[in-house]
């Protein structure tokens, strides 16, 4: 198990490693950071000092390696929209994000779960059909469309819940079930072909004739084993829901990281994308990580080394 | 035509020679083509999609306003059955009084000719990486693998917009940079599918006999992969389809005034209270589109059977 931990964790910093290469070559590749910082009205001699100063003469594996160095020290650089150390302003924000992909997850898990569990139960009823369509249409619905109709109904119309902004829950309700929503499609999707396929194994059909209560057939034998491939997917899963999140932030004008990453790549603030870009990865690297050593509390044949 | 459905009873008389009526009535498995005709998602899909694609293409035969004219004095004007609104303009005008119908089909020709290009390339990218990855293992695979693993490591819609501010706007960047978010999802597919495959019996028989790697890929292997790659390819084109939509929508994707449906949603969002229209229909268009697409794609899954793990998609 430690082994395996130790692992996974390299294999971790390793793709972050990447992440940042990747990053870096790409910002550096295509454009000029130098003329980005100085903005249009610089002069060619401004952007040649600039360029000397920053080090961007140099070899460009060196400035890589700089640049990690400078990471390693958790120096991202400073932003030049706002001035200010960019990890710091990216660890802010970083709260409202969490606070939105918590909801959504929660929102995600009350409706795909039971939906996904019942509509493999009662195959081709009208809960499956009906789920059926929902998956189809969530689907097909970004989220930036469904953030706009569900303001437009619930904040104009209605006057139920406000149009934008952080504040209370009645600020989260709106974008957490939106993103929650969309996600839940694809969850409901893979729970109920787990569980179909769970459901028709010879321990299902073994534990019925013990004469255990259905229920608890479909819950403890059923359901446990279907969870492992819905597991399996969470990690992608997480990554598309951080990828909803940004779109989410934007319509509702959400201050969190993923507004603040839209913000950076539109001005160009070359600091700031690659600190949002590096945050992002962490998190989404954590994640892969915590639903891989948990495949051993929900499996316990899984044996991790 | 039934015949066809069949297997030739006299490859199965003959070694019994002269029993004729060996009456082995084996069924062959109907065609894919054929089981695809009899699925009611396929149809349903196929058919809104036809319809779809035929407005989209067809749009100047429907409709006699241009998409990008401007009539400032209809601006906002409501669609036809509510008040304030005309026949002239069936789902009203925009607040450049642009007719919205208009724009929609227009912007329907953009979205799916980009989707379509855009899977193409990917697929192009994500099959070879994916062939090589299967094929040759070992370091080739670690390195395509752990750049997936990095790719897979962020949203691909952050990367979609960095790479868009690098590259630039316009219609080829944005089928350049969709084909590199979605990639991955070839490759992870083909290679798994080629894991398997490469050890068959005939292709060490291949290798047997001195077929090249290259004739071994493209004759023995490639062949199987077709299936697998029809349903991705398939339900990629939706992916790709609301990705663009949601760049277009962050304003880096077409570029105003080519219409765009994430585009014609992005100016709604700021006339939501007084014209509910324009942040409605083109969503409606939109949907209608990737719903079709799906499925298709979902009907095209079922009747090729490919051990496609849902989760790429």
């Amino acid at each position: 198990m430690q082994r395996y931990i130790i692992r996974r964790l390299l294999h971790s910093v390793l793709v972050l490693f990447g992440v940042t290469l990747v990053t870096f070559m790409l910002v550096r590749l295509t454009g000029d950071p130098a003329a980005a910082m100085l903005g249009p009205e610089a002069t060619p001699q401004d952007i040649a000092e600039l360029r000397v100063s920053m080090g961007l003469d140099d070899p460009i594996f060196v400035q890589y390696g700089r640049y990690l160095e400078q990471l390693a020290h958790g120096d991202f650089g400073t932003s030049f929209l706002y001035g200010q150390p960019a990890l710091g302003l990216v660890l802010e924000r970083l709260p409202a994000t969490f606070e939105l992909t918590i909801a959504a997850l929660v929102i995600n898990l009350a409706v795909s779960f039971p939906l996904g569990i019942i509509s493999a139960v009662k195959r081709d009823s009208i809960i499956d059909r009906l789920s059926a369509v929902f998956v189809f249409g969530s689907q097909a619905m970004p989220v930036f469309w469904s953030g706009i109709l569900g303001i437009m109904v619930f904040a104009i119309m209605l006057g139920w819940l406000p149009a934008s902004g952080r504040g209370g829950v009645k600020y989260l309700l709106m974008p957490g079930i939106v993103l929650g929503i969309h996600s839940a499609a694809y969850q409901t999707r893979l729970l109920r072909s787990s569980m179909l396929d769970v459901l028709g194994q010879d321990f299902v059909r073994t534990a019925r004739a013990k004469g255990i209560k259905e229920f608890w057939v479909i819950v403890r034998h059923g359901f446990r084993n279907a969870l492992i491939p819905v597991v399996t997917a969470t990690g992608v899963q997480f990554a598309a829901l951080m990828g909803g999140a940004v779109i989410t932030e934007t319509v509702f004008d959400w201050p969190g990281v993923g507004r603040l990453a839209v913000q950076a790549i539109n001005n160009r603030d070359i600091p700031l994308v690659m600190a949002t870009t590096f945050v992002f990865a962490v998190i989404i690297l954590t994640v892969n990580l915590l639903v891989d050593l948990s495949y051993g509390v929900i499996d316990p044949r899984v044996r991790l080394d | 035509m039934h015949a066809t459905d069949q297997l030739d009873p006299n490859n199965l008389t003959q070694a019994g020679s002269g029993r004729a009526t060996t009456t082995l009535a084996i069924r062959e498995r109907p065609s894919a083509w054929r089981r695809l005709l009899r699925d009611s998602k396929a149809i349903a899909g196929g058919i809104i999609l036809l319809i779809l694609i035929a407005a989209s293409v067809g749009a100047p035969l429907l409709t006699s306003y241009a998409p990008e004219k401007q009539d400032i004095r209809n601006k906002l004007q409501a669609p036809a059955w509510q008040a304030g609104g005309d026949t002239s303009h069936l789902l009203g005008t925009d607040q450049l009084g642009r007719d919205l119908l208009t724009r929609i089909l227009y912007g329907g020709r953009v979205s799916l000719f980009i989707a379509l290009i855009a899977t193409l390339g990917a697929s192009i990218l994500g099959i070879a990486f994916g062939v090589l990855s299967g094929y040759f293992g070992s370091f080739t695979d670690t390195i395509i693998m752990r750049l997936v693993d990095v790719q897979m490591a962020f949203p691909s819609i952050l990367l979609a917009l960095a790479v868009m501010v690098m590259l630039g706007t316009g219609i080829r960047n944005l089928v350049i940079v969709l084909a590199i978010t979605s990639w991955v999802f070839f490759s992870r597919v083909v290679r798994a599918d080629v894991l398997t495959i490469r050890h068959r019996d005939y292709v060490e028989a291949g290798r047997a006999i001195g077929a090249t790697h290259w004739r071994l890929i493209w004759y023995y292997i490639a062949p199987n992969l077709v299936g697998t790659i029809t349903v991705v390819a398939t339900l990629t084109v939706a992916r790709t389809i609301i990705s663009e939509a949601s760049l277009s929508f962050l304003g880096l994707g077409i570029q105003p005034p080519t219409p765009s449906w994430g585009g014609m949603l992005a100016d709604g969002r700021g006339y939501l209270s007084v014209a509910w229209w324009i942040g409605t229909f083109p969503g409606v268009a939109l949907m209608a589109t990737v719903i079709a697409v799906n499925l298709l794609g979902d009907a095209l899954r079922d009747v090729l059977d490919p051990q496609i793990d849902a989760s790429e998609n």
